[in-house]
């Protein structure tokens, strides 16, 4: 299950970084991501690394941590490496393929056990019940793939389960934080496929917009509060990018729609 | 993701989404349809501009 958030654009950036605070700092209009690890600002710069285009943000999710929302797709290990080849004049096409290398290895990871498939010019991720996505032009306003307001993202694996299987991993046996590798490695963190995720959606007339998502598309409302509404958004979803080519404006991540249940799904379960 | 992408897109057509066409290396749109390695889907934009798609996986 996915949700869909549509979010007033104009909310004050200050509201956006709270809403991205825990253990991940995030500036979402700045486009970057920074984590202190050991006393080190490793900085992921979606802008810089070339997976995305400048404007575009990285893709977040649940602080499996903190129970909070803001995980970085890419990683300081994918910035440096992005940087490389995320040289000013970069085409499209070339972000696109980017986007494609970046995001096979880390959906394929052992901690996403995302399924991929890679479509010409395009990307769908399939993310067991759910998915995730993200969109943002070059020049608009740099929204957030977050969790819902009020829902627990909860993984399958519990804190304890997931300790042991790093402990196994690094081949150690101290508590290390979950979801966080020790210092010196790449900076990982978890993304079990049977998260659910949600997806925002900016909106600068919000009232207009939810007419289109409501009236035409049929989404049905789970909640509402000052910042935005959050509709449901069916049993499955996926995310794709849409044709890009060089000399064409790029189009990063856009959310791909998924049909609406018609299940009712109560508040009380969204906020649970 | 939609089990008939072209059942799905008449029916947002009859609802007055309009939907996008591309004509890229590899990707070509027909009747607002692109087929890639045997994923059809189709992309429209919401009243912000926002790009959304219905997408419809090959059969398993």
């Amino acid at each position: 299950m996915a949700d869909l958030r549509l979010q007033d654009a104009r909310e004050p950036r200050a509201t956006l970084q709270r809403r991205l605070s825990c253990g991940w700092r995030g500036t979402a209009h700045s486009l970057s991501f920074h984590r202190l690890v050991g006393g080190r600002d490793l900085a992921v710069r979606a802008a810089d690394c070339g997976v995305e285009a400048p404007g575009s943000f990285a893709t977040s999710a649940q602080c499996a941590t903190h129970g909070r929302r803001v995980v970085p797709l890419a990683t300081s290990e994918d910035a440096r490496r992005g940087s490389a080849s995320g040289a000013s004049g970069i085409a499209p096409l070339a972000r696109a393929s980017a986007q494609r290398t970046l995001a096979d290895r880390w959906w394929r990871s052992p901690v996403s056990r995302n399924r991929v498939q890679l479509c010409g010019g395009g990307v769908f991720w399939t993310a067991g019940p759910a998915t995730f996505l993200r969109t943002a032009g070059v020049g608009e306003p740099a929204p957030t793939i977050q969790a819902p307001i009020g829902r627990t993202l909860t993984p399958v694996r519990s804190p304890r389960q997931h300790r042991e299987e790093e402990n196994v991993r690094d081949g150690t046996t101290r508590r290390a934080p979950m979801g966080v590798r020790k210092e010196g490695a790449q900076m990982v963190m978890p993304m079990p496929a049977e998260w659910s995720f949600g997806t925002t959606i900016p909106a600068k007339d919000l009232d207009g917009t939810r007419r289109f998502y409501e009236d035409v598309l049929g989404a049905q409302v789970v909640m509402e509060d000052p910042g935005g509404i959050i509709y449901r958004s069916g049993d499955s979803s996926s995310a794709s990018t849409p044709p890009s080519s060089p000399g064409r404006p790029s189009t990063p991540w856009a959310p791909s729609w998924s049909r609406m249940s018609r299940r009712r799904w109560p508040i009380s379960e969204a906020r649970a | 993701m939609v089990q008939d992408v072209e059942a799905a897109v008449a029916d947002l057509r009859g609802k007055g989404v309009t939907f996008e066409e591309y004509d890229l290396p590899g990707v070509k749109t027909v009747n607002g349809i692109a087929e890639l390695g045997g994923t059809r889907g189709a992309w429209f934009k919401d009243p912000e501009g926002n790009i959304l798609s219905v997408v419809q996986l090959p059969a398993a």
